[in-house]
C-alpha cells in the first residue's frame, strides 16, 4: 500500500510532528492510522515508523481506552454493588452512599491505567530483549513502545463487549466471543509491530511478543510457586 | 482502501463515545437484574401446581376442639404464615410446587379438644392461613428457605418453634393484639428479621432466638407504656448495636442487656433473648422490609 505521506519521507525531509495529510486534519489521520492498524497493520506500522509519529498519541491511546473500559466496568460494578447493598441494608443497618461511585471509578480506573502501563513497559522489553540481542533484529525500544500503543486498538473490542454486557446479562456469549478475538488480535499486532520494528520474519516476531513473555511469566509464576513450596517446607520441617 | 481505513476509525471513536455515555447514564437509568437462573425443581412463571388443604369447624373439624397443634416441615422453599379473622377455620395450607415435584402431603387427627395437624411440603411455595378461634402449638421445620409470619389480632400462640436447619431466613412482624406466649427461632445460617410494631399485646410473651452464623435484625416501635421490651443478646464472634432511644441498660460490643424504659409498669412485656455464634444483633426504631416480603 502507497501512502501519500511516504513521500515526504523520500524527498529527505523527516517529519518530527505527526504528519497531516493533504487536505486532511490530523484527526482524519488518527482515524487513518486507527482503521489501518485494524484492516492493514504492515503497511500501518511501518507508516507510522516512517512518520515518526510521536510518542504521546500511542500512550494516550492506552489512557484513553483503559480509562473507558475502567469506566465501563466501573459502572457495571456500582450497579451490582448497589443492587447487593440495598438487599443487606436491612440486615447488617448499614446505608451506603450512593456517592460511593466515584470511589469504585477512581479506584478501578487508577489501578488499571498502572497495570497497564507497567504491561506495556515489560512486554515491550521482553520483545526487544528477544528481538534485538537473541534474533540480531534492528530496532529502537522506544519505537516498540509506540507501535505497541497501537496494538491497543482492539481494547475497543473488550469495551463494547463489556457495554453489552451491561446492556443485557444474555449478551455473554457475545461478550466471550469478542473478548476472544480481540485478545487473539492484539498478539498477532504484536507480532506484527516487533516484526517491523525489528525486520525480522514473522516466527521470529512472534515468539519475541508472545512466546518470550508467555515464557517469562510461566517462569516466574513456577518461581513463585516453587519459594511457596520452598516456603510451607521450611515451615514444616519437611514434612511435607 | 483509505476511505475503510478512516470508516473504520470513526467506528472506534463511536464505541469509545458510546461506551462513555453509557458508563455515565447507566448507573441512574438501567437497573441492574440479575440473569434468571431455572432450577429444575422450580417450575417456571405460569406453569405452577396448587394444591388446597383445609380444616374448617363444623365441616372436617369438630366443634369441641379450641386448641390446634401443627407438625410442619419442609425441605426446600418458603412458608408464609398469616391469622385470619375468618370464623372457624382451624388450617388452611395453599402450596405451590413444580409439576415434578412432591405434593404436599397433610394429614389431621383429632384427639380429646385437640387437632393435630401434620404438613410435609418438599419443595415450593407453602401459604398457611391460621384462625382466630384456636389457640396454636407446634413446630415448623425448614432445611433450606425461609419463613415469613405475620402476628396481629387474630393470632393466639402459646408455643411455637421454628428451625431452619441449614441455610435461611425468618421475617416476623408482630402488630397491635398479638397474642403469644413463647416463640423459639433457631437458624443455622441465616438471618433474622424481627419489626415489633404494636401499641398493644394480647398477653406477655418470650422470643428465644439463635443463630449459628447470621444476625438479628431487631426493630421495636413499641407504646413502652402498655408494652416493656427487654432484649438480651450476645454475639460470640461479631457486634452488637443498640441505636434506640427507648431502650436503657448494659451494653458491650458482644452482648447487650436493655429494656424500655417503665418496662416494670407496663402492662404486658416482651422478652427477647439472642445467641449468636457469628454475626451481629442489630436494635433500632425500624426495621427496614426487605422486598417482597410484607410481613
Amino acid at each position: 500500500m502507497i501512502f501519500e505521506d511516504s513521500v515526504i519521507m523520500k524527498m529527505g525531509k523527516p517529519e518530527k510532528e505527526p504528519v497531516r495529510r493533504a487536505g486532511g486534519s490530523y484527526f482524519t489521520s488518527f482515524l487513518n492510522r486507527i482503521g489501518g492498524v485494524l484492516l492493514a497493520p504492515d503497511a500501518t506500522f511501518n507508516q507510522i515508523i516512517t512518520d515518526r509519529i510521536g510518542f504521546w498519541e500511542p500512550l494516550t491511546l492506552i489512557i484513553l481506552l483503559v480509562a473507558i473500559e475502567g469506566a465501563v466496568l466501573a459502572s457495571l460494578a456500582y450497579r451490582v454493588f448497589s443492587v447487593v447493598a440495598n438487599a443487606v441494608s436491612p440486615l447488617t443497618g448499614v446505608v451506603w452512599d450512593p456517592g460511593f461511585l466515584n470511589v469504585i471509578l477512581v479506584i478501578i480506573i487508577s489501578a488499571m491505567i498502572i497495570a497497564t502501563l507497567v504491561a506495556w513497559v515489560i512486554l515491550a522489553g521482553i520483545a526487544h530483549i528477544s528481538a534485538k540481542y537473541i534474533f540480531r533484529g534492528e530496532g529502537s525500544f522506544v519505537q516498540l513502545m509506540k507501535l505497541y500503543g497501537y496494538t491497543f486498538v482492539p481494547v475497543s473490542l473488550l469495551i463494547l463487549s463489556t457495554v453489552l454486557l451491561g446492556l443485557s446479562w444474555a449478551t455473554w456469549p457475545l461478550t466471550l466471543f469478542l473478548n476472544i478475538v480481540a485478545t487473539f488480535w492484539i498478539v498477532l499486532l504484536m507480532a506484527v509491530a516487533v516484526k517491523h520494528n525489528y525486520k525480522i520474519d514473522t516466527g521470529k516476531a512472534f515468539i519475541s511478543s508472545f512466546i518470550g513473555p508467555m515464557t517469562v511469566w510461566l517462569v516466574v509464576v513456577g518461581g513463585m510457586w516453587a519459594w511457596m513450596w520452598l516456603l510451607i517446607r521450611s515451615l514444616t520441617g519437611g514434612a511435607i | 482502501m483509505a476511505m475503510a481505513r478512516i470508516i473504520l476509525g470513526e467506528v472506534f471513536i463511536a464505541i469509545l463515545a458510546f461506551a462513555v455515555v453509557y458508563a455515565a447514564l447507566s448507573p441512574t437509568l438501567q437497573p441492574t437484574v440479575f440473569p434468571q437462573v431455572q432450577l429444575p425443581w422450580f417450575a417456571p412463571e405460569g406453569n405452577v401446581m396448587t394444591e388446597r388443604y383445609s380444616l374448617v369447624k363444623g365441616t372436617n373439624v369438630s366443634q369441641s376442639i379450641n386448641f390446634v397443634n401443627l407438625d410442619v416441615a419442609m425441605k426446600l422453599g418458603g412458608v408464609y404464615i398469616i391469622f385470619s379473622d375468618r370464623p372457624n377455620v382451624a388450617f388452611e395450607a395453599v402450596f405451590q410446587h413444580a409439576p415434578n415435584t412432591t405434593e404436599l402431603d397433610a394429614s389431621a387427627s383429632e384427639d380429646g379438644g385437640k387437632l393435630q395437624v401434620n404438613a410435609y411440603a418438599e419443595t415450593g411455595g407453602l401459604n398457611l392461613t391460621l384462625g382466630k378461634d384456636y389457640q396454636y402449638n407446634g413446630s415448623l421445620n425448614i432445611r433450606l428457605g425461609g419463613l415469613a409470619m405475620k402476628l396481629g389480632q387474630d393470632a393466639n400462640i402459646s408455643k411455637f418453634a421454628v428451625q431452619i436447619r441449614y441455610l435461611g431466613g425468618v421475617w416476623l412482624t408482630i402488630n397491635n393484639g398479638a397474642s403469644f406466649e413463647q416463640l423459639d427461632l433457631n437458624i443455622d445460617l441465616g438471618g433474622l428479621q424481627l419489626n415489633v410494631d404494636a401499641d398493644d399485646l394480647g398477653r406477655s410473651g418470650v422470643i428465644n432466638t439463635s443463630m449459628n452464623i447470621g444476625g438479628l435484625s431487631l426493630g421495636v416501635n413499641v407504646d413502652t407504656g402498655l408494652i416493656g421490651v427487654s432484649l438480651d443478646a450476645t454475639v460470640d464472634i461479631g457486634g452488637v448495636s443498640v441505636n434506640h432511644s427507648d431502650f436503657t441498660g448494659s451494653v458491650s460490643s458482644t452482648h447487650c442487656s436493655v429494656k424500655t424504659m417503665g418496662y416494670g409498669s407496663a402492662v404486658n412485656k416482651l422478652d427477647i433473648k439472642a445467641i449468636v455464634g457469628l454475626g451481629g444483633v442489630t436494635l433500632q426504631q425500624n426495621v427496614q422490609r426487605l422486598p417482597g416480603f410484607e410481613t
